[in-house]
């Protein structure tokens, strides 16, 4: 909550300074605003849930108290770092968030590896490739951030980092978990309606999710080409993956609702 | 996971008892497939044995504990909800775990025929989906709440009276 009133506070005051120009640096503060938005907003709510979503998805031991609390303060120590760096222009301080933060990413990473492990269920589906695969592309990101701000080149590496960490890892992840809880929700709302409960399966449709899912990974691979390799085409053919995947997403969320009130047997 | 209770944790070990059967049983059916499975192997042999024992034993005992001892306590503490939703999926659960025990059992004793395979397989899909979703529920929403909800003398109470019954 602190990451987005930070984000919301800076953001207003970007917002006021292209009326009125009275930043010194505007760029630097936009950088920071980004920084926050992903990592001290977003990825901070991601790192928290995944503490006790992931453990219920796959029915393992909830991870262990400490190995959260470092993660935490490693992803804490990075955001300051990065943000403080980029407000006062330190370069220095910038430099040591690209240690802190492949730190917290590795942390967090054993800690979701660890209740793979102690799983109790051997199958664990689609959407937990969706999530296990957005692990992958939160590493790319860091990675790509990481390497530009040692101060070597990547092709279009603002666009490629904020592809990698917005979509490769931000919205894969929620797509995973979207389409477990959503069944998962529906069910628990659909109770005390008299028949037998709904089943999970009853409730999800298989045939958009394998859409959406083959349509995600092809937008992530076509657009994120196309970004590093500067071409407009693989782009654009990503994008319309993308949006048909989010098409049929949202066919598969309102069939959820559609069968969720269905009269039970 | 460890709970303050030792009613939770009881119930908690419960559940993780609960899974490794039903887990065998869904890597019974889903190496199997449609073909009937051999009752003599070794491993399905013993996961038939598992399912015919202890599935309609431990349901029955730890529903029942539930139903009588937790959840009217929810429901006079003003939480109505999660314990309706969960007795209806006990009605649903227990006479499906009846049925895949008593097939389970037939089973070891006559083998599977294709007939009785497919059967075996649809009841049991379904009470593996059932039996996961319900643990999922229990483990997140309700053994949590039972830390609030007891005091240490009801919770011993109720832990020793549990352990008597089991």
């Amino acid at each position: 909550m602190l990451g987005l009133a930070l984000l919301v506070g800076l953001g207003l005051t970007l917002t006021i300074d292209y009326q009125t120009g009275f930043l010194r640096d505007h760029q630097s503060l936009a950088i920071a605003h980004m920084g926050i938005a992903i990592f001290g907003f977003m990825g901070l709510l991601v790192l928290g849930f995944s503490q006790v979503l992931i453990p219920m998805f796959i029915l393992s031991a909830p991870p262990k108290p400490r190995p959260g609390w470092v993660q935490l303060g490693l992803a804490l120590l990075a955001l300051i770092l990065f943000t403080f760096g980029q407000l006062i222009d330190n370069s220095m301080l910038v430099s040591l968030s690209g240690i802190s933060a492949p730190l917290a990413c590795g942390v967090y990473v054993a800690i979701m590896r660890t209740a793979l492990i102690s799983s109790m269920r051997k199958r664990h589906g689609r959407a937990i490739w969706l999530i296990k695969s957005s692990w992958v592309f939160l590493i790319l990101a860091l990675l790509v951030g990481v390497v530009m701000l040692f101060g070597l080149a990547v092709p279009n590496g603002a666009a490629l980092f904020g592809f990698l960490a917005l979509v490769g890892w931000l919205l894969t992840f929620l797509m995973g978990v979207l389409q477990r809880i959503l069944p998962f929700l529906a069910s628990m709302h659909g109770a005390n309606k008299g028949g037998r409960p709904p089943l999970l399966s009853d409730l999800t449709p298989e045939l958009p999710l394998n859409i959406h899912l083959i349509c995600h990974y092809a937008a992530l691979l076509f657009c994120g080409a196309g970004i590093a390799l500067d071409f407009t085409y693989l782009i654009q053919f990503g994008a319309i993956a993308g949006f048909l995947g989010a098409v049929a997403f949202a066919v598969f969320s309102g069939l959820v609702v559609k069968r969720m009130s269905a009269p039970r047997p | 996971m460890s709970f303050q209770r030792r009613t939770a944790q009881m119930l908690h070990e419960d559940h993780q008892a609960t899974i490794v059967v039903i887990e065998a049983l869904d890597q019974l059916i889903a190496k199997a497939k449609r073909k009937a499975p051999d009752v003599n192997d070794p491993t399905i042999h013993r996961t038939l044995k598992n399912v015919a024992g202890a599935i309609r034993e431990e349901i029955s005992v730890h529903f029942a504990f539930e139903e009588d001892e937790l959840f009217t306590r929810l429901e006079e503490a003003g939480d109505v909800g999660i314990g309706e939703h969960l007795r209806e999926e006990h009605a649903a659960i227990l006479p499906l775990g009846e049925q895949v025990s008593t097939l389970a059992a037939q089973a070891l004793e006559t083998g599977f025929t294709e007939a009785a395979w497919t059967d075996f397989r649809a009841h049991a899909a379904e009470l593996i989906e059932r039996m996961f979703a319900h643990i999922q529920k229990e483990e997140m929403a309700l053994l949590p709440m039972l830390d609030d909800l007891l005091d240490s003398e009801t919770d011993m109470e109720l832990a020793t009276a549990y352990g008597d019954n089991h």
